[in-house]
């Protein structure tokens, strides 16, 4: 796999790797985020490895300028909620 | 950067593979943190370009500066083990016949994949049920052969096995050739067949552990003499005997 891909899963923990009640000290107000969802742009790289098993590998866009010729954008959906559900996030 | 094709289970097993290590992490992480998130589902969108070889549709990512890419969207959600029970095959046990496994031609196991038949009890079902299995697949899929095929393929998983053979006089105090071993008779819809050089003796008795054949002359066990017995079509033994002293 390219070095600037990653497998999926390392993707996905970091980005579901959220702290769940956001706040501003101890006195001040909070807020608890029950569900994320994030949508993002994304190059693949699919590669077999010597057992011939699939490696997904991904990566956001590497990119901030638009080039004359550009990366084939796939796009991703993640879907997270928090566990265990609770209305009271405290 | 290599661009492999693929097709489309593999790429879904390998998803599956990512977010069940996913959860695993996330899993691990949530021994100190009681409060964190799980993933729910998944959802991918692909610029593909598809090909078909006419057995099966491979696909290959879109690369930079391609255009005309097909779009292909994978959703993948999560689901209990309750869910998978409910809506799966149970897994194939060890004695489970595969059709994989057993001598038939690449085309006729294509087409029984097509109608789902993947081992020799999914066929029983499909019998059990009366359906017409050479209307259901495409034509060309002979029933019989492939039942006698995944039969032999069975037998020669369990191949019989002669332990002992002994000469007694039976209750009619004629007498009579024991053969004990294991998975001897087990077709109850055959009954053994047994010649003693070369002859028809008659199988009085037959099970999985015994066979009992009277014996005409038991003089002629003097010298070595010649049993074959036929189990079931597909179980052929061959079986020299001599009576020697007691031990």
């Amino acid at each position: 796999m390219d070095e600037a891909f990653r497998h999926l899963r390392e993707t996905i923990v970091e980005l579901v790797n959220q702290s769940p009640v956001v706040g501003d000290g101890p006195f001040a107000q909070r807020v608890s985020m029950t569900a994320i969802e994030i949508e993002l742009p994304l190059e693949l790289d699919i590669t077999r490895d010597a057992a011939g098993a699939l490696a997904v590998g991904i990566t956001p866009p590497l990119y901030m300028l638009k080039t004359s010729v550009l990366p084939s954008f796939h796009h991703m959906r993640v879907r997270a909620s928090l566990h265990p559900e609770t209305n009271d996030a405290e | 950067m290599q661009n492999e094709s693929w097709h489309l289970e593999d790429f879904v097993d390998s998803l599956v593979v990512e977010l069940d290590k996913t959860r695993e992490t996330l899993a691990v992480k949530a021994l100190n943190k009681p409060l964190s998130y799980t993933v729910r589902d998944l959802s991918l969108d692909l610029n593909i370009f598809p090909a078909y070889d006419g057995d099966q549709v491979s696909f290959t990512t879109a690369q930079a500066g391609q255009e005309g890419a097909s779009k292909v969207t994978i959703q993948l959600g999560t689901i209990t083990d309750q869910q998978v029970r409910a809506t799966s095959k149970a897994p194939a046990g060890k004695d489970e016949v595969k059709i994989d496994t057993i001598d038939v031609d690449k085309a006729t196991k294509k087409k029984l994949r097509k109608i789902g038949v993947t081992s020799a009890d999914d066929l029983k079902t499909i019998e059990r049920k009366n359906v017409d299995i050479e209307q259901a697949g495409d034509a060309g899929i002979d029933y019989n052969s492939l039942a006698n095929k995944i039969e032999k393929s069975r037998r020669a998983r369990q191949p019989p096995v002669v332990k002992s053979a002994s000469l007694i006089a039976d209750a009619e105090a004629r007498p009579c050739l024991v053969i004990k071993g294991e998975k001897l008779a087990v077709n109850p819809k055959f009954p053994p067949v047994a010649l003693i050089d070369g002859l028809l003796a008659d199988v009085t008795s037959s099970s999985a552990g015994e066979l009992r054949i009277r014996v005409d002359n038991p003089a002629s066990f003097a010298t070595a003499t010649e049993l074959v017995m036929m189990v079931d079509p597909f179980a052929v033994m061959r079986v020299n005997l001599q009576q020697g002293a007691a031990p």
